[in-house]
């Protein structure tokens, strides 16, 4: 335990003055006022250098003298050599608008940067054109079983599940009207339309943007990435194209099986609860979904597939070289996924709509 | 105090996935030491350096400022634990926070003290290792390999240890650094009164700063003693590990001219 007397002009210190006494040290001689002209602190049995530091700062304050032991002598040395007065760094935590404008400045040097990152793929993807070899065959096949192979279970039973809500709650209202029949409309062309291809790039945006952010990142704060530089490889060849080609072939398939098994889930609930047999079902889709409707939903896959790629790997190359930014990115390649799937799948309505598609 | 042992290994025995590390290991480490402990690549000098943590599992005892680790209650412990400093062979900073942050982390975690006084007193301890101020607001990624040492070594002082356990600590510093660093820790040795523990491949540093050293070897401990004491051991074991490569060349020139 640490004591102090204070007499006249004198200050002495006893006991034990270590880190953990440190903030009691600091309180009792801040609230010394008058002017001290001697630290005496030979009746200290333990001393270290963070008490020894405030003590030469206080005794700075006042000027005074300090009286030490010679064993001491030497540390406060040692820390009187050491010590520099430093202004702390000014910081701007607490300005509010400064704060919102370095968030908007972040913001859009990231969407420079991903413009940037877009021109780089296809400058790349042109030049992986005269040279086929640049593809490779054995990533890409190996990421269509990771990334779409392995996801058909949970996008069959979603699928199935949003075609079964679909007719049940559609079917309630049918019946009232006796409009039974209309029910295969409802379910298949919301579905291949709509329903389908957002639900699986949705759910491939949580699924894979998120997987490529956390591989290219780690591998980013590993040095991974310099090693393939190093080698002579471009990390696009590398990690990018296998990662894109993957996604635009499976993300089509992984459409169609959607669409089927919701327009199942359907037919499976009207059969139940609206009483249409499965061959009026069949008979009915063959005549409300024509192969147009069905490609219009088809035709947004490639799309949400390249733009799902395209965040998840630009987010992992701007990882910075820590670990809470892995994190940080992989949060954001997800939100930022569903969110471009969300605007390109709206913008892809209207543009439909007014070519009367 | 001094002359007193502050660390006694005792049988110690330590066996990975069925693989036996260490049988019978005895060693201790006197107050004041710079103690090394050598040995080849896998012959568990990190592995008695954890040992000694509490980050491996042991059989047998470690006597630690005269308590049992391996007995001791949780409490006991995490207060022994605040004696130690330790640097990571990796350096092993937080990567999401700056040097300062770093540094100040344990200090943090112990007490409450006003923002500016830590500042001074990690500011302090960055100078103590020879580093310039400015490092304090960079983040680990930017800063060389041996500035990192360097900041890792600035964490493992910030209580002021009455121990110091250092992995590896020069490797990946060029020679002078490696000089710089030798040179630091023999100054904390004597003015702190700091107990140094290190594990290290680098025979420079080994004569430059061991007062004692164990050498392992074979699962077990081949000499301990002062430098001097070792190198006169004749083992051959151990004049492999000092001669090294040396060693290996001298003697196949040696067969080649058929002269010894």
């Amino acid at each position: 335990m640490i004591e102090i007397k204070h007499n006249k002009s004198t200050v002495i210190i006893k006991g034990k003055a270590t880190y953990s006494e440190l903030p009691q040290l600091m309180n009792k001689l801040n609230k010394i006022s008058k002017p001290v002209k001697i630290l005496d602190i030979t009746g200290i049995r333990k001393i270290d250098t963070s008490c020894l530091i405030f003590l030469l700062q206080f005794a700075k304050r006042y000027a005074a003298k300090i009286n030490c032991s010679e064993n001491d002598k030497k540390l406060l040395e040692i820390v009187k050599s050491n010590l520099k007065e430093t202004a702390p760094k000014k910081t701007y935590h607490d300005k509010f608008f400064y704060n919102i404008g370095v968030a908007a400045y972040n913001k859009l040097i990231e969407l420079y940067l991903f413009f940037g990152f877009l021109g780089e793929i296809f400058i790349h993807f042109a030049k992986a054109l005269t040279h086929p070899k640049l593809f490779r065959v054995k990533a890409i096949v190996n990421d269509i079983e990771k990334m779409g192979l392995n996801a058909v279970p949970i996008i069959t039973i979603l699928s199935l599940l949003i075609g079964v809500v679909m007719a049940y709650q559609g079917s309630i209202k049918l019946k009232e009207f006796g409009a039974n029949i209309f029910i295969v409309d409802l379910v298949s062309i919301s579905i291949t339309r709509e329903l389908g291809p957002l639900i699986v790039a949705i759910l491939l945006a949580g699924r894979s943007a998120s997987s490529y952010t956390a591989q290219i990142g780690i591998m980013k704060v590993t040095e991974e990435i310099d090693v393939i530089k190093t080698m002579g490889l471009h990390p696009f060849d590398v990690l990018v194209f296998p990662k894109i080609i993957s996604m635009i072939i499976s993300l089509p398939l992984l459409v169609v099986l959607a669409d089927i098994a919701g327009i199942f889930g359907g037919a499976v609930v009207a059969n139940l609860s609206l009483g249409i047999t499965y061959y009026d079902f069949y008979l009915r889709l063959s005549s409300v979904l024509t192969l147009h409707t069905f490609l219009s939903g088809l035709i947004k896959a490639p799309v949400f597939a390249f733009v799902i790629a395209v965040i998840g790997c630009f987010k992992g190359f701007r990882t910075s070289k820590n670990v809470e930014s892995i994190g940080e990115n992989v949060t954001i390649s997800v939100v930022d996924g569903i969110f471009a799937v969300i605007v390109i799948d709206a913008i892809f309505s209207v543009v439909f709509r007014w070519a009367g598609i | 105090m001094g002359g007193d042992i502050v660390i006694e290994v005792k049988d110690l025995n330590i066996s990975l996935k069925g693989k036996t590390i260490h049988k019978n290991v005895n060693i201790s480490v006197n107050r004041g030491d710079i103690y090394s402990i050598i040995g080849k690549s896998g012959s568990g000098k990190s592995t008695l350096l954890r040992a000694m943590l509490m980050l491996q599992k042991f059989e047998g005892s470690i006597i630690i400022l005269s308590t049992d680790i391996g007995k001791a209650s949780n409490e006991k412990r995490s207060m022994i634990r605040k004696q130690f400093g330790v640097m990571f062979q990796a350096a092993s900073l937080f990567t999401s926070l700056t040097i300062g942050e770093n540094i100040a982390v344990s200090l943090n975690e112990t007490v409450k003290l006003p923002k500016r006084m830590v500042e001074n007193i990690v500011k302090f301890k960055l100078s103590l290792v020879g580093l310039d101020d400015d490092v304090y607001y960079l983040y680990p990624s930017e800063l060389s390999g041996g500035m990192k040492k360097k900041a890792a070594l600035a964490r493992a002082l910030i209580l002021d240890p009455q121990l110091l356990f250092l992995d590896e600590p020069t490797s990946g510093l060029d020679p002078v650094s490696a000089e710089d660093f030798d040179k630091t820790i023999r100054q904390l040795n004597k003015l702190l009164g700091i107990t140094v523990v290190m594990v290290t491949h680098d025979l420079d540093s080994f004569f430059n700063v061991t007062t004692r050293c164990c050498v392992l070897g074979d699962k077990k401990v081949l000499a301990e003693g002062t430098p001097f004491d070792i190198i006169k051991t004749e083992d051959e074991w151990i004049k492999k590990i000092f001669f090294g490569e040396r060693g290996i060349k001298f003697q196949r020139w040696n067969q080649k001219h058929g002269s010894y």
